[in-house]
């Protein structure tokens, strides 16, 4: 690489020396070969270290050869497992190709809250994922409510408590609350229903929209609901059993509910940290597999 | 089988090809090892080394001279020995002659007892005066005058330039000449280099 240095700085004589050296081992070409032998010509000097230069040369030449002193075969017990050389080319690849990929994850995580389309992007797409997540439990919910207000009416054993009872449930909640004259008409033909059939048979589940249209539930508020009870409370004893009001207690439907999960909306930079999140993974573990079947 | 051959099977971790090409080369490789490095022991540890080495090394095997890639990988396992035993100092020069006295010799000509002994003497020298020089020119002379390669293979050997490979050689014979004048009357009159210049 330096060679035109050690031409600049070199003497004449180790010029010398060195064109000497190279004709002796015919390693000039044929114009410095012709330059050189007539330089030979008028230099007694040269001659003698031609000659000189050529008998060293035939000394080192004869020196004896010998003889390996043992045999430098390699045991097959040893050296029989060789490494692979796929794998030992692919190793390094491999290790850098796993830098690259956990440098590329980092770069898309900053790059991604650092991006201010990103950061809102990823927000964005994380409300909607909480809002949804939301949603599906709140309807997985049981109507907790109107599954203790049957019991209760059940148990009722006066008309007091039943009414007691009745005036518990929560408006609000759409449970459906008697009125006076519902009341009313509703005993008569429980009575005569009585009359027909002794043995009350098991209540029978009406569903949820045909009794909401039997029994109108809007125009009740609370305000109105204490002169009803007080009539109620002041006719005479009217035998209800829990049976007859059962099927007027709404029951919590069991609504089929889709099961549907739809996946999260992904940006773009999510996506990109996923790729690079699984390339790191794979790689990573090909790598340490190699690095153990090589070390 | 030929050459290639065992290249290629030792390629695919053939251990028994790998061990005929070592048989092939083994001596060629120690007499560099043993010539550079100037010490029996030290010839056959980097011998050794080379040859492991060189197994272990096969799939950077690119076609060409596989002697000249062995030859490259032993003077290198040579230089890593310098550098080991530089933090141990070597045994003495004089050990070394002792030993080489009795290592065997391939080349065990018919002569006479006197004339071994003179060229007992002037081996003594040579491989004296060639543990004097710098290992670079140590190396390119064995390669050169000892075992005959050519400038091209020697650069590729030592990998350098062609014009360093010159300079080492004429450097390197430049100082044999003169530590083996310096010498001359520990050798027979027609060894003497000198003596066709008087």
């Amino acid at each position: 690489m330096f060679d035109f240095l050690r031409a600049i700085f070199r003497s004449t004589a180790d010029k010398e020396q060195e064109q000497l050296s190279a004709y002796l081992d015919n390693a000039l070409s044929p114009a410095e070969r012709r330059q050189f032998e007539q330089m030979l010509q008028d230099n007694a000097e040269l001659q003698a270290a031609l000659t000189s230069m050529r008998l060293l040369k035939a000394n080192l030449r004869q020196l004896p050869r010998r003889r390996a002193p043992r045999s430098f075969a390699l045991s097959a017990a040893v050296h029989g497992r060789r490494r692979p050389q796929t794998a030992v080319r692919l190793y390094p690849v491999l290790r850098a190709a796993t830098v690259l990929s956990a440098f590329f994850l980092v770069l898309a995580v900053v790059m991604s809250l650092l991006t201010p389309g990103g950061q809102q992007a990823t927000m964005m797409a994380d409300s909607a994922v909480e809002l949804e997540s939301v949603a599906l439990m709140e309807a997985a919910e049981p109507v907790e409510p109107r599954a203790l207000a049957v019991p209760e009416a059940a148990t009722a054993e006066t008309e007091e408590e039943m009414v007691a009872g009745l005036m518990a449930v929560d408006v609000e909640e759409g449970v459906t609350v008697l009125t006076e004259s519902d009341v009313e008409p509703k005993v008569e033909e429980t009575e005569a229903a009585a009359a027909r059939q002794p043995a009350a048979p098991e209540p029978e589940a009406a569903p949820v929209e045909e009794s909401a249209e039997e029994m109108p539930t809007g125009g009740v508020d609370s305000a109105a609901a204490p002169p009803i009870a007080a009539e109620l409370t002041a006719a005479p004893l009217i035998l209800v059993t829990p049976t007859i009001y059962a099927p007027l207690v709404v029951e919590p439907t069991p609504t089929p509910m889709p099961l549907v999960i739809t996946p999260p909306a992904r940006t773009p930079w999510q996506i990109i940290q996923i790729v690079f999140g699984a390339s790191f993974l794979v790689l990573l573990a090909v790598t340490l597999y190699l690095r153990r079947r090589l070390l | 089988m030929d050459e290639e051959a065992l290249i290629a099977k030792a390629q695919q971790g053939d251990v028994q090809a790998f061990n005929r090409l070592v048989l092939i080369y083994q001596d060629a490789v120690y007499n560099v090892a043993f010539r550079v490095a100037g010490e029996p022991d030290m010839a056959a540890d980097a011998t050794q080394d080379a040859f492991i080495s060189a197994f272990h090394n096969l799939g950077s095997f690119r076609g060409g001279s596989f002697k000249a890639w062995l030859m490259r990988i032993v003077t290198n396992a040579c230089y890593d020995e310098f550098r080991r035993r530089k933090r141990r100092p070597l045994s003495s020069l004089d050990e070394i002659s002792e030993i080489n006295e009795s290592a065997p010799i391939l080349s065990s000509d018919e002569i006479g007892p006197e004339a071994h002994q003179q060229q007992a003497e002037l081996v003594e020298a040579i491989e004296r005066c060639l543990q004097t020089l710098p290992d670079d020119q140590r190396i390119a002379a064995v390669l050169c005058d000892v075992e005959g390669y050519d400038y091209n293979e020697i650069a590729e050997i030592m990998s350098t330039s062609l014009g360093t490979v010159k300079s080492r050689i004429s450097r390197a014979r430049s100082k044999l000449r003169d530590c083996l004048q310096s010498v001359r009357e520990l050798l027979p009159w027609e060894y003497r280099l000198s003596s066709m210049e008087e």
